[in-house]
């Protein structure tokens, strides 16, 4: 018979012996099966600041994980040869929840993340190992494109501590032909993760051409702003081709600077620029005072200022969770 | 027999069958799920765990 899937939008209806859309979740014997469940593909111990993740505990690293699989089919998908693959092509480890959580704390990580692919499409393994993580002491990172129902992605951040949510662009057209999804459950997603108390972080990679308009870039922070506050920070991401995108160039320096200030001249607080070294784009600075707070060398923390979350001259607390 | 006569004798005959076969007309909607069953078995091949490549960096986040 056939099942209903529920996870993500794209609401599946999965006949028996096949797959949904994700590749992840078979009908077999009338029953949804989570085929990756315990199987990660990637393991790998990551700074936290790569995530990108800067307002939560910065400098320490994280134990990132990935099974293959994806509710979305992103042309430019940096992680594809997982993400869009199928689980019978992809080698993997064997890795039970609880010896997740083991492996963490072998690796000196006060974190988990659940990342490279989605965690909205390996969702009952990065719920499980969360509620291990949680029972542990350890924190929970999702990183994620937010393509996933309402009901078990507000579930899964009752464990969850921080989230960087990937907002591709501000058009459904683009979510349609680009990544094969819609808008709306995206944002409705930013906007759960606010609501359930997660240390919030917004990404946006800038694509020539296709969402890197004045119009787009101030439609996108101005839905930010308003939605989950001006203190969000915001992650614009350089875009270097790959998978079926190599036919446009990378961003242009002054494209990311167009970005950032476009930002900045709304009011969001703190904004940075990603696959770009300069350390004035991925510093931290003070938005009462302008105070350089943190100090980062791409993806690696130099230096840290903060006096207990707050600028140590005007007193401010930072948005962030530094701890 | 008019045409109207055999659609309704046709009709009372399969409400029948699905009475008769205990099958009430909501079983013919599919099941809907949101977690699905946790799978114990891996349909590609198990790799083994390499602490060496695992304290590696990983790629790009996607």
């Amino acid at each position: 018979m056939d099942i209903q899937c529920e996870l993500c939008p794209r609401g599946c209806l999965v006949k028996p012996g096949q797959s949904g859309d994700c590749r992840i979740r078979v009908n077999i014997d009338g029953k949804l099966l989570a085929v990756t469940y315990g199987f990660p593909c990637s393991l790998h111990v990551d700074p936290v600041e790569k995530k990108p993740l800067f307002h939560f505990m910065p400098g320490t690293k994280t134990f990132s994980m990935a099974t293959v699989g994806c509710t979305m089919h992103c042309k430019n998908c940096q992680n594809w040869e997982i993400s869009q693959a199928t689980p019978n092509a992809v080698d993997a480890y064997q890795v039970s929840p609880e010896q997740t959580v083991q492996m963490a704390r072998r690796y000196e990580c006060p974190s988990i993340s659940y990342t490279y692919t989605d965690p909205a499409a390996y969702y009952e393994y990065a719920l499980d190992c969360s509620i291990k993580a949680k029972e542990a002491g350890l924190k929970n990172i999702l990183v994620t494109a937010g393509y996933i129902n309402r009901k078990p992605f507000r579930n899964l951040c009752k464990y969850v501590d921080a989230a960087t949510i990937d907002v591709k662009a501000m058009s459904d057209n683009f979510y349609r032909d680009i990544c094969g999804s819609t808008l709306k459950p995206v944002l409705d997603t930013v906007v759960n993760a606010k609501e359930m108390g997660l240390e919030l972080e917004v990404s946006n990679l800038v694509i020539p051409t296709l969402n890197d308009s004045d119009a787009m870039l101030s439609k996108f922070v101005n839905w930010v702003k308003e939605n989950v506050g001006k203190e969000t920070p915001l992650h614009f991401l350089k875009f270097v081709p790959y998978y079926l995108m190599r036919n446009l160039p990378p961003t242009s320096e002054a494209t990311m600077s167009r970005a950032r200030d476009i930002a900045k001249a709304a009011g969001m607080e703190y904004v940075y620029v990603g696959n770009i070294l300069n350390e004035k784009w991925s510093g931290t600075y003070c938005s009462g005072c302008g105070e350089e707070l943190l100090r980062r060398h791409g993806q690696v923390m130099m230096e840290n200022h903060l006096s207990n979350g707050k600028c140590p001259k005007c007193g401010k607390q930072i948005y962030g969770v530094w701890k | 027999m008019k045409r109207r006569d055999f659609i309704k004798i046709i009709g009372v005959l399969y409400s029948y069958s699905l009475i008769a076969n205990g099958r009430a007309f909501g079983n013919d909607v599919p099941e809907s799920v949101v977690e699905a069953v946790r799978s114990r078995r891996y349909p590609g091949r198990i790799k083994k765990l390499d602490f060496k490549t695992i304290k590696k960096q990983g790629g790009w986040q996607g």
